[in-house]
């Protein structure tokens, strides 16, 4: 009996593939998006396009929204401040006015 | 390499064509991830084998050649005879799955055991292991015909 490492190795000669078999391979290589049917490619389109839609959409309001919170912010400190200055301006021109309650009325 | 080793390990050559071509499909994908030509050849072998083990799983590959239902080899004329050969690949298919792949990588891959463990990603004890107790089952198995054939 010849040994069986020897045996093995002949038993486990490398094989060639089949003919044809880089260009098989090749042809698997190339574009998938052109194997498939038109309404996966444009399925796959419209569905990155509406994605892409989305996100700039919720991009833009996030953006509308800040804006109207700072537009909300100014108008608050400005009125803050027009009421600030009228009621320095009621201090110093006029007295102070005291309503008089009325005896035996409650309130 | 790709071929031969999915060849050898399924024993089916549609199958091994297929998983070659899985093989080069991945490479041409994760063609930025090799470093060098060492590199590509154990990361070739690695998926070659690692794939073959997952395919032979599902395929339940094993039941498709029992160990006891292989004819056993002919020993007389060993140098010529083609059927010894296919009766030794019958038989390394009917190994289990790791110690399939441990034989083939040793014996058609020319590795040695701290490669194929680099390559299985296991400890060097478990491939030299695997690889004694796969060398003894076909061992045995031959020798058992060579018995046989002395005594008739």
């Amino acid at each position: 009996m010849r040994e069986l490492e020897e045996e093995l190795r002949e038993a486990l000669a490398r094989i060639e593939p089949p003919g044809g078999f880089a260009e098989r391979v090749l042809a698997r290589t190339h574009p998938r998006v052109s194997a498939r049917p038109w309404y996966a490619r444009y399925g796959a389109v419209a569905a990155m396009i509406a994605v892409t839609c989305g996100l700039a959409v919720v991009g833009y309001q996030r953006h509308v929204d800040q804006e109207r919170a700072r537009k909300l912010v100014f108008a608050l400190n400005l009125t803050a401040a027009k009421l600030a200055s009228i009621q320095q301006r009621l201090k110093t021109a006029a007295p102070v006015v005291r309503i008089a309650q009325p005896q035996g009325e409650e309130l | 390499m790709v071929f031969s080793v999915a060849y050898n390990y399924l024993r089916n050559g549609a199958l091994a064509e297929e998983i070659a071509q899985d093989v080069f499909l991945d490479l041409f994908r994760n063609l930025g991830s090799v470093e060098s030509g060492a590199h590509l050849v154990w990361w070739l072998r690695r998926v070659t084998v690692n794939r073959c083990i997952d395919r032979g799983r599902k395929r339940a590959f094993r039941t498709e050649v029992a160990l006891e239902k292989v004819a056993e080899p002919s020993f007389e004329d060993a140098e010529q005879d083609p059927m010894v050969r296919e009766s030794l690949r019958k038989l390394i298919a009917a190994l289990p799955e790791r110690q399939r792949a441990i034989v083939i990588l040793r014996y058609q891959e020319d590795l040695d055991p701290a490669e194929i463990a680099g390559v299985l990603d296991v400890p060097v004890n478990t491939v030299k292991s695997r690889l004694h107790r796969a060398l003894g089952v076909l061992r045995e198995k031959l020798e058992r015909k060579q018995r046989q054939e002395a005594r008739a």
